[in-house]
């Protein structure tokens, strides 16, 4: 296992996620370890799925992009939590959203930071089960849990895996 | 002490990995033929089953475990003591 030094810096995050704006929704990572991962995520107005959100303002992160983040989140904690490293050879495995519950508290409006604390709560076959504490400036502005797994990983004879993410 | 798993419970499982109610529920069904399991819902049965029982069913394990009845048997023996 190689180990992988904390924060991780946007060029680190971009090496080991298989995302790229404007739908890479993670700015860096505080930090991590087995049971979770602290990312951040500004929010700016340049941003074009933010610029073609709500036009006539509020100007504010779309509430089903903090999903998008809290998944990405969850994405790059098990990779990281299975030893990948920004130099490893091939892609990471692709990994799905099965389902998740969301509680939209407050907007994050153009200009401030949110800062993503996801938990796992659990993991069993080739997914996991991870909740999300999104806040910014100390204000909890969602609440919430994903299930994730391994595209095309069915864990059984009759069971096939979802084609949705 | 094991944990014997109730048909009922089993049901509240199977209900919470495919985030549906069932009208009945069969401890000897196929999960994946009769309730129409797929990888996410296994994922979720048994992230759910590992949290209420601490019983962790392997990447080997776990796709032999079809039916409410092979799953409570796994976990009253894993919480026995008994290696399946």
């Amino acid at each position: 296992v190689t180990s992988i030094p904390t924060p991780l810096e946007p060029e680190a995050v971009r090496a080991l996620l298989p995302y790229r704006p404007p739908m890479l929704m993670i700015d860096r990572v505080l930090g991590w370890s087995d049971e979770g991962i602290v990312a951040e995520k500004y929010v700016r107005a340049s941003d074009p799925v933010v610029a073609g959100h709500l036009i006539h303002g509020p100007h504010v992160m779309p509430g089903v992009l903090l999903i998008e983040l809290v998944g990405q989140a969850a994405y790059l904690h098990a990779l990281l939590r299975d030893g990948a490293a920004p130099d490893s050879e091939g892609p990471p495995p692709a990994r799905l959203l099965g389902r998740c519950k969301a509680r939209f508290l407050h907007p994050a409006p153009v200009g401030s930071c949110i800062v993503a604390e996801v938990t796992q709560l659990g993991r069993a076959l080739h997914g996991a089960l991870h909740h999300g504490r999104l806040m910014v400036d100390d204000q909890v502005i969602a609440e919430i849990e994903v299930l994730s797994a391994v595209a095309a990983a069915a864990p059984a004879a009759g069971g096939a895996a979802r084609e949705e993410g | 002490m094991p944990t014997i798993l109730t048909a009922e419970e089993l049901k509240e499982l199977v209900e919470l990995a495919l985030d549906h109610e069932l009208p009945d529920f069969d401890m000897d069904a196929n999960l994946y033929e009769v309730y129409g399991f797929d990888s996410m819902a296994a994922v979720a049965l048994f992230v759910e089953l590992q949290l209420r029982t601490g019983v962790e069913a392997s990447v080997e394990v776990a796709p032999l475990l079809q039916t409410g009845t092979q799953i409570a048997r796994v976990v009253e023996e894993r919480t026995a003591g008994i290696k399946s």
